[in-house]
């Protein structure tokens, strides 16, 4: 191994875990589907990964609006859900999404906060470019919460418009913290480029 | 015993505090020290960084070599990187610096190690001993000079840590650890093929002897080396043993941190708060279980600004790069230095993929505060927007479970099925019966499933003898009872 080239990044990838569905998965019911990708989304921990997911069986688009959108569900069951369609960006994952930032039952209480934040960042990091206009129309939200989200959704797109859109609200955000978001998206933006 | 302390953290109001001058600390780096009195360890005088300032350490082509050709850091970059002295804590900061060793981002003594003795304080018990061995230069894609810290018969386990020094939360990590008879304990070339996991963090990293039952640490001379991307730093290099020796039982003090919750649960009311007190009841009880009771526990607000940013807290969207977690636990380094508790920063929710909780990393480092990896983040999603009578006995689960991570645990079996825990006495579970890539709870009935570290825990949470051993030499407990 030569020292000059080693990055730790190596290390990350030999360290990490892959979690390959089988290639032989059997067809399940949508019963169990339904049950295993709730246990998933109940668990300790939870990250994103469309590989996995989608061995759990069949039409998990569709499954995990029906958990985002269920009042019955415990809040993080929901967010990650939200959080998950961010992989699975079809027109009705983009429409839910859009409709769980603008759900009016969701402003002022914290369980709107919650989903609205992580709708926000499904929609940057899933659907890209296309969202922008979308997003920058939340950057006048009350709830600095949100006009942080938004901030950080736009920095998830990686799109020049976001950069445009970033730079024209940093004067005028009034909240120290979201002003700190803006910045840290038009970073994320300008290190993405540079790449 | 519970000792209820308020007190705010955030914008301005940071608690005062510093370390006390009763803070133990084997400034040497090793006991043997005292006796030789030369003020460099024995195995340091053979294998550390010669007084001229070049290094032996081996090249990272042939690391088992001991031939020194184009091997250490190189002298002249060692020259060339000025110490931040910015980074180094006052020296009223640091009363257990060696007499001869100021903290001035220099090496006073001529010993080859820089502020001995002056990295940030930790707060120890009677039977936890600090080998603070200063501020060491890693980096430029070389392997650091080897150095040595010597251990105490009857240590039953220590943790080497390293902690950023330069604010540049670089990605670092042990590169090898050997024992006093030579042999490679650990190395981060090759994780997960020796006796111990090493693996690597940001701006922190820790590596804990043992991670697993059946082995305990020989006393003597051991030689840690160390890697670091991007330039020539300092990072701060210290060892932390528990010479409890075989502990059964123990004590775990903690301090809880509100971060902008509603309800105006803070530490003012949530001491008296029945829904939160159900919390650690539920966490009490778990580790009663395991021979563990709750100590000193101390309530903490974070207020103004910061409870602003961190009460929805987002998390980095790719891995082991900083996100606010790393931020906001630094929000704990003003602790008094008496302080020994593990800290739980309690926010509103996490972004980015909805966590439930996190802990800082498998294991954290012991004992200290306000560094990244040192705290365990918890959402209060489920407690305030759903029922609390079903949140309660989840996340005193769930503060259990990540205690255990913070401790040294990892996941008994993840949820691949594939990669399990290092520990020997702990089922692995790799039953897929539906063959959708998941080991799941009902698939693992019998195997692991009730165990608290399976990837998907349950309200059960039992741990095996071993994992039992792991967490009780952790040197983040104590001695039942014992006062800080």
């Amino acid at each position: 191994m030569n020292a000059r080239n080693l990055s730790l990044a190596a290390v990350f990838a030999l360290c990490a875990i892959a979690v390959a569905p089988s290639a032989t998965a059997a067809e399940r019911s949508r019963d169990d589907v339904r049950r295993s990708l709730l246990t998933w989304l109940e668990s300790q921990e939870f990250r994103v990964d469309k590989r996995a997911l989608d061995g759990l069986g069949g039409e998990i688009n569709k499954l995990l609006v029906e958990f985002a959108g269920d009042p019955g569900q415990v809040a993080t069951v929901r967010q990650r859900a939200i959080s998950a369609l961010a992989v699975y960006p079809s027109t009705r994952s983009r429409q839910f999404l859009a409709g769980v930032v603008f759900e009016r039952a969701f402003v002022g209480n914290s369980l709107g906060t919650l989903l609205r934040r992580e709708a926000l960042r499904a929609l940057g990091r899933g659907f890209g470019e296309s969202v922008v206009n979308t997003l920058a129309s939340v950057r006048s939200d009350s709830n600095p919460q949100i006009r942080e989200a938004c901030a950080r959704a736009l920095g998830d797109t990686k799109s020049d418009n976001a950069m445009s859109e970033l730079s024209a609200w940093l004067p005028n955000e009034p909240e120290l913290f979201v002003r700190v978001a803006i910045d840290e998206a038009t970073d994320a933006i300008r290190r993405h480029r540079s790449r | 015993m519970t000792l209820w302390a308020c007190a705010e953290v955030g914008g301005s109001q940071g608690l005062d505090g510093g370390p006390s001058d009763d803070a133990r600390v084997d400034a040497t780096g090793d006991a043997s020290d005292l006796a030789d009195g030369d003020g460099r360890s024995d195995a340091t005088d053979s294998a550390g960084p010669d007084l001229d300032g070049r290094s032996d350490a081996r090249d990272l082509d042939s690391p088992d070599s001991s031939d020194g050709i184009d091997g250490g850091p190189d002298a002249d970059a060692d020259r060339d990187v000025a110490p931040d002295l910015d980074a180094a804590p006052d020296a009223d900061a640091s009363p257990d610096a060696s007499p001869t060793e100021a903290c001035n981002g220099l090496d006073d003594d001529g010993d080859g190690l820089v502020d001995t003795g002056c990295g940030p304080p930790v707060a120890l018990s009677a039977d936890a001993v600090v080998h603070d061995l200063g501020l060491v230069l890693v980096g430029a894609g070389k392997v650091s000079t080897a150095y040595t810290f010597t251990l105490a018969p009857g240590v039953s386990g220590f943790d080497v840590v390293l902690l950023d020094a330069d604010g540049s939360d670089e990605h670092m990590a042990v590169w090898e650890l050997r024992d006093p008879a030579g042999a490679l304990v650990a190395a981060v070339s090759d994780p997960f093929g020796h006796q111990v996991r090493d693996l690597p963090g940001f701006a922190t990293a820790v590596v804990q002897v043992p991670d697993r039952g059946g082995y305990v640490p020989a006393a003597g001379a051991w030689t840690v080396t160390l890697f670091r991307n991007g330039p020539t730093s300092h990072v701060w290099l210290r060892v932390i043993e528990n010479r409890r020796p075989e502990p059964a039982g123990s004590e775990i003090d903690l301090n809880l941190w509100f971060v902008g919750l509603d309800e105006n649960l803070g530490a003012v009311k949530a001491p008296t708060d029945p829904d939160f007190q159900a919390v650690l009841a539920e966490l009490t009880s778990r580790l009663a279980f395991f021979n563990i009771s709750v100590g000193a526990t101390e309530y903490f607000d974070v207020v103004g600004v910061d409870a602003q940013k961190y009460s929805y807290l987002d998390l980095a969207t790719g891995p082991l790069e900083p996100g606010e977690d790393s931020e906001l636990v630094k929000l704990s380094q003003n602790l008094p230095s008496t302080n020994r508790g593990l800290d739980f920063y309690f926010v509103m929710g996490v972004s980015v993929p909805g966590v439930i909780a996190k802990a800082g990393s498998i294991p954290g480092p012991p004992l200290h505060h306000g560094v990244v990896g040192s705290g365990v983040i918890v959402s209060m999603a489920n407690y305030f927007a759903g029922s609390k009578a079903a949140a309660v006995p989840v996340l005193g689960v769930t503060m259990a479970h990540e205690m255990g991570h913070q401790l040294g645990l990892y996941h008994s079996s993840e949820a691949s099925g594939v990669a399990h825990d290092p520990i020997a006495d702990t089922p692995e579970c790799t039953v897929d019966t539906d063959q959708n890539g998941k080991v799941e709870p009902w698939e693992c009935q019998g195997s692991g499933a009730d165990n608290l570290m399976f990837w998907a825990a349950s309200t059960k949470g039992t741990l095996s003898p071993q994992q039992l051993q792991v967490i009780h030499r952790n040197p983040t407990l104590h001695a039942p009872q014992e006062a800080p």
